[in-house]
């Protein structure tokens, strides 16, 4: 992900629209991406609305401690838990349990081809049907720059958690692409 | 080299091998490991695949949105002005109120005390007016929620309407609170502003008569709604 520059920054600041449309196009895709995963395609569009939003009635206060894309990434999340403790709201769902992994992990054969358009959309509904915890760290870590601590701070939960999610996550990622 | 069970790194240790987030010792240990092991070495590919997987899909461009994009950046420029203007209001605030406070005990020694302050007349002759469509709190997480007027001021003169100050109130403060200044509405022009001021965490609408007070340069103009 590119970085705003400092000049851009100052501009959006401002509140000059040109700016703030330069920070729009930046960081549409991995807030929509991360939208698109979390809440999926039909509510996507409004979960990247609400971000920037947010984003822009608060970028006179960033204060740029931490990375301008982490800090995006890290509304954009709170957006998404919004929408979905909302959603839990309405529809009285229950979540599934994010449980320990106990059975033997499964691999993938060597034959596998890697990286393909099958093999990419498979992984992308294997996502989908991570528990919403694991799905949102692996999410987040799609993107090279949301490190451990990056992720615990977007999550507000500490960094073990953040390792023990990402493990779990990945075991369930290769039952589910192993079972299809 | 045997690769015994008991020499085996477990996988949680190569998940976080694979994200870089192990100290350097330890990985270099690890990457020493991994030339001798096919078994820790598929373990790793397992999970690098599913990574290399996930961040290859973040690369897909999003849906585009022209009208969005063009509407929000809009909306994203009111609110800093609108935050920008309110911030550089307060900061006058202090002093004139020093002044206006100056100017009053001046003028009451000057005059005597006979004359209690009255309201300004409302517009009488002008065809501008302000109507408040709805009262809201909305909240954004990265600052504190803010209690929104979404105001129409449409003036219906032949000469600009000069607005000096815009004055909410609400049932939950008793204070009326100056929220921007400085705002022009041509002849025959409509305007649609929102103005805000930020509320407590946990604040809900309360029922109850909400107001927008606008300061024109003829007189003022009021606008109500009742919430129930
Ligand atoms: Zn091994």
């Amino acid at each position: 992900m590119t970085e705003l520059d400092v000049e851009t920054l100052r501009r959006c600041r401002r509140g000059d629209p040109a700016a703030l449309g330069v920070l729009y196009d930046c960081y549409r895709r991995p807030v929509y991406y991360l939208a698109r995963r979390m809440v999926g395609e039909a509510e996507a569009e409004d979960v990247c609305q609400e971000t920037f939003i947010a984003v822009f009635r608060a970028v006179v206060k960033f204060e740029g401690k931490s990375k301008l894309s982490t800090w995006v990434l890290a509304v954009a999340t709170r957006v998404c838990l919004m929408h979905l403790r909302k959603r839990r709201r309405q529809e009285a769902s229950a979540e599934p349990a994010d449980t320990a992994e106990t059975e033997p992990m499964t691999l993938l054969s060597p034959s596998h081809e890697l990286l393909n358009k099958e093999f990419l959309k498979r992984l992308a509904d294997a996502m989908d049907r991570l528990p919403e915890n694991q799905r949102l760290a692996v999410s987040l870590r799609s993107f090279e720059e949301m490190s451990y601590e990056e992720i615990a701070r977007a999550m507000n939960c500490r960094l073990e958690q953040v390792r023990a999610m990402l493990f779990r996550a990945r075991c369930r990622l290769l039952k589910l692409l192993e079972g299809h | 080299m045997s690769t015994q069970a008991s020499e085996h790194y477990a996988p949680q240790d190569w998940s976080a091998y694979l994200d870089g987030e192990l100290p350097a010792a330890r990985r270099a240990a690890m990457r020493e490991h991994l030339r001798q092991c096919p078994s820790c070495a598929a373990i790793l590919r397992s999970f690098e695949a599913v990574q290399r997987g996930a961040e290859q899909l973040a690369q897909e461009p999003a849906p585009t949105r022209p009208q969005l994009r063009t509407r929000l950046v809009a909306v994203g420029a009111a609110v800093i002005t609108q935050s920008r203007t309110r911030r550089r209001w307060l900061l006058c605030l202090g002093t004139v109120l020093v002044l206006v406070i100056l100017a009053g005990l001046v003028a009451a020694l000057w005059h005597g005390i006979e004359q209690r302050s009255t309201p300004s007349p409302a517009v009488a002759d002008s065809k501008a007016r302000v109507t408040l469509e709805r009262v809201l709190i909305t909240r954004y997480f990265v600052e504190p929620p803010s209690l929104e007027y979404d105001v129409t001021i449409h003036n219906g003169d032949s000469r600009p309407l000069e607005i000096i100050r815009v004055i909410v109130s609400d049932p939950m403060g008793e204070k009326e609170r100056p929220v921007a200044s400085a705002l022009r509405v041509e002849p025959g022009q409509t305007l649609q502003r929102v103005f805000s001021r930020p509320v407590g965490e946990n604040t809900q609408l309360r029922p109850g008569s909400y107001r927008i007070l606008l300061e024109t340069s003829d007189g003022r103009l009021v606008a109500e709604k009742v919430v129930p």
